[in-house]
This record gives structure tokens, sequence and C-alpha cells, in this order.
């Protein structure tokens, strides 16, 4: 790497791998780069061929970044709820070049990938136990559009909060000539669909990147005490370079209990969703922790979000250890939005006042990536509780 | 005495400095100035509004704390505290 640049302040040890995960973003001509390991406060970059030209702006972009993430930073106060990370774990192989050997991954591009039967046998069955716990707190399952509306997320804050990681949808306009030249250049050269952009529409949805979002908008306007639902969806977060393996897809599956009313109401449903999660990772036998965490905001604001969501306890994270890579998998969250979906959306209970939500959330093909990360792919030597019943379900 | 005297003071600082910080008119000074019901106080502004009373008293707000402060009598108590404790 033949640029290097040197930062106002060093980045601290936690906040290394949110600033790494933000550097793709900075310029399409950044081939790769690395921060240097023991001070933390100079980045080493190399540049795609002819953009030697864009090493100042990179540069610039860099120390722009890590700035932001440092503004207004305060000394982390991170909780931790519950710690079962003392397990004895014997697996420590990669399992993803195990489940493509055995045909039951299949990788069609970055952060996309196919499951075999066991793969899915394996998530339906977290999936059955997450809904058996929803089922116990009478939350009825719903259904909700993969595609989402951008005027929802704009109400959701969402397109200004994550940018980045939005995935944008459109189709040809209503033009039967668009239409026509459209057919004659469509093709695929390699590295992208040949089209003209003139031929595509204005963009009025994107792929929805949560499920709970969908649920404050079937409520907007309403006057409503208390609910809880349970859903899935497929969900959409484009993470640039950062896409690896099934720990960071950019088209991953998610399964989430949602639950709105009083703030008391929600902080004890979240309560209860933890010990319910709690009970059930360890009837699956895995090591895990659940801790306070933020949310990656996009945002020039990030530290003072990151801060506000720490200091009020607004997210917990499950943090399961992946043996082969030496470094833990956030599987699942539990999250408190205190009234700011009751605001947006309009939802009030019977005092009038913007109801409060929380929700608890997992991401299915990471858990089953920490199950096997940590229990190895031979279903033989799998914990009974889910052997046996895999083993039912054929 | 003292202290009433004094908390009326910071008083006085606290509602100035969430006027300043939050570009309100000096009529809302009086006005009932909390978390979430003055504009631009929300989850960024609030910790904005910790950064600017750190640096106006001089002290550091541990961020346990900031759930804890979210009007301005609880500012003006907690504020006293700490700038004791200094």
């Amino acid at each position: 790497m033949n640029h290097s640049v040197q930062l106002k302040s060093a980045i601290p040890p936690e906040l290394v791998e949110e600033f790494l995960k933000r550097l793709p973003y900075i310029s399409e001509s950044l081939l790769e780069y690395d921060l240097n390991a023991d001070s933390h406060d100079q980045v080493r970059f190399a540049l795609r061929p002819g953009g030697d030209d864009q090493a100042a702006v990179v540069s610039s972009r860099i120390v722009e970044v890590a700035e932001k993430l440092l503004k207004t930073r305060r000394a982390p106060s991170v909780k931790v709820l519950a710690s079962h990370i003392n397990r004895n774990i014997s697996f420590d192989a990669d399992p993803h070049p195990l489940l493509e050997s055995m045909d039951e991954l299949h990788r069609y591009g970055a952060g996309r990938y196919g499951f075999g039967p066991r793969l899915v046998q394996l998530i339906s069955l977290f999936e059955r136990e997450v809904c058996a716990i929803a089922a116990k707190y009478h939350a009825p399952v719903h259904q909700f559009p993969t595609l989402i509306g951008a005027d929802l997320l704009h109400q959701a804050r969402y397109l200004r909060s994550f940018p980045s990681s939005l995935s944008m949808v459109s189709h040809l306009r209503e033009d039967m000539a668009a239409i026509q030249d459209f057919a004659k250049v469509a093709g695929w050269d390699g590295e992208r669909l040949v089209h003209n952009p003139e031929s595509l529409h204005s963009i009025q949805c994107l792929l929805s990147p949560s499920v709970c979002f969908h649920y404050y908008s079937w409520l907007k306007d309403r006057v409503i005490d208390s609910a809880r639902i349970t859903a899935v969806g497929k969900c959409f977060r484009y993470e640039s370079r950062n896409m690896d393996g099934l720990e960071r897809l950019w088209d991953f599956t998610m399964r989430e209990i949602i639950f709105l009313g009083a703030s008391q109401f929600v902080l004890d449903h979240r309560d209860r969703m933890i010990d319910e999660t709690v009970a059930l990772l360890d009837r699956w036998e895995l090591s895990f922790e659940i801790r306070s965490a933020s949310d990656p905001f996009f945002i020039d604001d990030y530290a003072s979000m990151a801060t506000f969501q720490l200091a009020f306890d607004l997210k917990f994270e499950i943090l399961a250890p992946l043996p082969y890579r030496r470094k833990d998998l956030a599987i699942g969250s539990f999250n408190y939005h205190q009234d700011f979906f009751g605001r947006s959306f309009n939802i009030t209970g019977a005092n009038r006042a913007p109801v409060h939500t929380g929700c608890t959330a997992f991401g299915l093909e990471r858990v089953a990536l920490a199950f096997l990360a940590q229990h190895g792919v031979d279903s033989a030597k799998w914990p009974a509780a889910v052997a046996d019943q895999i083993g039912k379900s054929g | 005495m003292e202290d009433a005297v004094s908390n009326s003071n910071l008083d006085q600082k606290v509602r100035a400095l969430i006027v300043r910080t939050f570009e309100l008119s000096d009529d809302d000074a009086l006005s009932e100035l909390r978390f979430g019901s003055v504009p631009g106080w929300d989850s960024i502004g609030h910790v904005r509004l910790v950064v600017e009373l750190e640096e106006e008293f001089g002290m550091s707000i541990p961020t346990y704390l900031l759930p804890e402060i979210l009007d301005v009598d609880s500012i003006v108590r907690e504020t006293q505290k700490l700038i004791s404790e200094k």
C-alpha cells in the first residue's frame, strides 16, 4: 500500500471494527486499507489503478470518518445482562467450506447464499422455538412485504440514518420505447447489468431492511393501548466489502417479536424476551453473552446516537463466539425505541401520548452459523434438544 | 439559604445554556424546558447539551447519568452534586 494518512486522534480499541467497516464507503477508488495495529492512528491504503489522483480526497475522507466517529464520544458504559460463555466448545473449524462440501450451502454472490435441507431444518427449528415464545405471550403471527415504501422508510428516518445500507428497487418506465430499448441492450457484461438508466422508473420502493417498520406503519394514526405480534421477513442491508459469508449477508432472514404500549409494558416485555431467549440458547447449548450495544448509524452524529443508545439502555445484543474467527457475532437483539415510532407514525395510547415500542430480533442465518461454528456440522454431535427435533422433522 | 441562592443562580445558568444550545428565544427560558418537548432536544441534542454542560461548568457527567437529567430541575440537582464533588 503506497499511501498513508495520519489521524488526528487514535481510534479506541472498541471502535476499530466500526471504523474499518466505514472505510469501504469512502471512495470507489479505494482498493485496500489497514489501520496500524499498535497505535490505531494511521491508515495505510492503496487505490485502484488510475485512481492515484484521488489520494488527497481519500485521505481527507478517512480523517473525516475518524473525527465523526469520535465526536462527542464518551467512555463506553457496556452492561452485560447474561454471560454464558464458559461452555466447553471443542469445534473450531470454519463451517462454510464444510457446508459447501456437503451441498448444504451455495454462494450466489457477496452476501447472497442458498441453503440445503439440513440448514433449512436448523433455521426452521430455531424459528419454531421463537414462535413458541411469541405464542406464549399472545403475539399473533403477521406477514409483511419484502418491498418497503420509500415513504415509510422516510417516516422512520431510516433513509438518513442508514443510507449506505439501502437497497433500492426500480422497474422499467411504462414506456414502450424504453421497454423495447431495454430488451434490446439488456445483458450481463461480467460485472453489471447493461441497461440505459433513463429507462428506469424513479424509486418508490426499497428492499426492507427490517421487519418491524411495516407494523408501525400498519398502526399509523391509531389509538391503541398495547399490542404484541411476531413476523418473519427477508431483510436487506448492503454492506459493501464487509459482507462476509453467513456472518454478514446482504439478503438475510429476521424473525421479530414486536411489542408496543406504555413504556413499562414495553420494558417488561423486553425483559421477558431476554429471559426466554437465555433459556432457549441454553437449551441449544450455545455459548453467548447479552451486552448493551448501539446501531451502526451512518450519520455525522454517530457518536452522539451511540452514546444515547448506550446510556438509555436502548439496545442489547446477543453475542455468540465464532471459534474459527476468534471473534463474536451478533445473532439477535433486544430493542427499546422509546416513543420514537409512536411519534413518527402517530400511534397513541388511550392517554393520547405516543406509544412506546420495542422488538426482539433474531438473524436466523447468523443463529445457524453460530450454532454450527460451536457444535460443528455433524448432527450426531449436536445437543439433544436440537438433534432430536431435527431427527423428528426428517 | 446559601444553597438555595446558588441553586437559583444555577437554574438561570442552565436555562440560558439550554436556550443557547437549542437556539430558543429568550422568552422560552422561563418555560418548562424538558427533553422531548423542546425543538432540537432529542437524542442527538441531549448528548450535545451534556457536552455543553460539561464545558460550561468544567465537570464530567458520567454516561449513566444521561437518562437522569431530562429537565432543568434534574440538571441543576445533578450539576450541583458534580460541582461539589470536584
